[in-house]
């Protein structure tokens, strides 16, 4: 488990860590949803993602850079046979070491195409449950949340295992800046 | 019995719409693990999104929402 660059984790505060996460997901796993004790449980890890996050960002912001590396590899010619070439060389990276080459011509109509397309598809999701959530009633018009709570509310070891893994969902996303 | 009919039939749209999304959702996923067609994974594409401070605050805000609106209210 890496905190930032090039720092890691003792392992036996890692364990203990993972430890004190399975033990606060199985206490949290109690709770039920609209209560006071829900909102303490989870803003917890909220606030300790946070802070992580606060922790681990750079010193500035980088949108002006980000935007222009967007534009960059959105604007890039490309051709089948560098697009065949860049997706053996992308596809097996993972992890800040093995980072993809985006700016790379072969990858910029992948990627043009993929974020396309998941935007798309976020915004669906976005639409639906905005336009669920401004009918009632929440059984004629279901929501995201309310499908998932007769699962989490039937089983409290399937709502522990959720939270832990969101929980850790959160934990990757504040820590490897 | 009309009334009823309705009732269940406003449900199931919106059940059938998640579903939808759900399908696409691992699809999509499914397209660009096991096919060659050059689609990129969500962990690509989040990877990619995630390179930038800003956006990874608008996915660490989403994350933030997601817990929230399951296990909160």
């Amino acid at each position: 488990m890496e905190i930032g660059k090039g720092y890691r984790l003792p392992t036996w505060i890692a364990l203990i860590a993972l430890l004190a996460a399975i033990a606060f997901s199985w206490l949290e796993s109690a709770t039920r949803t609209f209560t006071w004790q829900a909102e303490v449980f989870t803003g917890i890890p909220v606030a300790a993602m946070f802070a992580l996050a606060m922790l681990n960002r750079p010193k500035r912001s980088d949108l002006g850079a980000w935007l222009a590396g967007l534009r960059r590899s959105l604007s890039r010619s490309t051709s089948t046979a560098t697009k065949s070439a860049g997706l053996s060389a992308t596809l097996g990276s993972s992890g800040p070491e093995h980072a993809p080459e985006f700016s790379s011509g072969a990858f910029a109509s992948r990627l043009r195409e993929s974020l396309l397309v998941w935007s798309l598809w976020c915004a669906a999701v976005i639409v639906l449950e905005l336009a669920e959530l401004s009918y009632l009633p929440r059984s004629q018009h279901p929501t995201l949340s309310s499908i998932v709570e007769p699962l989490l509310a039937g089983s409290r070891p399937v709502h522990a295992v959720a939270f832990f893994a969101w929980m850790w969902v959160g934990w990757l996303f504040s820590s490897k800046w | 019995m009309a009334v009823l009919v309705e009732m269940v039939t406003t449900a199931s749209i919106g059940i059938v719409a998640w579903c939808v999304l759900g399908l696409v959702a691992v699809g999509l996923e499914f397209l660009a693990r096991f096919t060659k067609n050059g689609f990129l994974t969500t962990g690509q594409v989040l990877h990619y999104v995630m390179r930038s401070t800003v956006g990874r605050w608008v996915v660490l805000l989403g994350w933030m929402w997601v817990g929230w609106h399951f296990f909160v209210r």
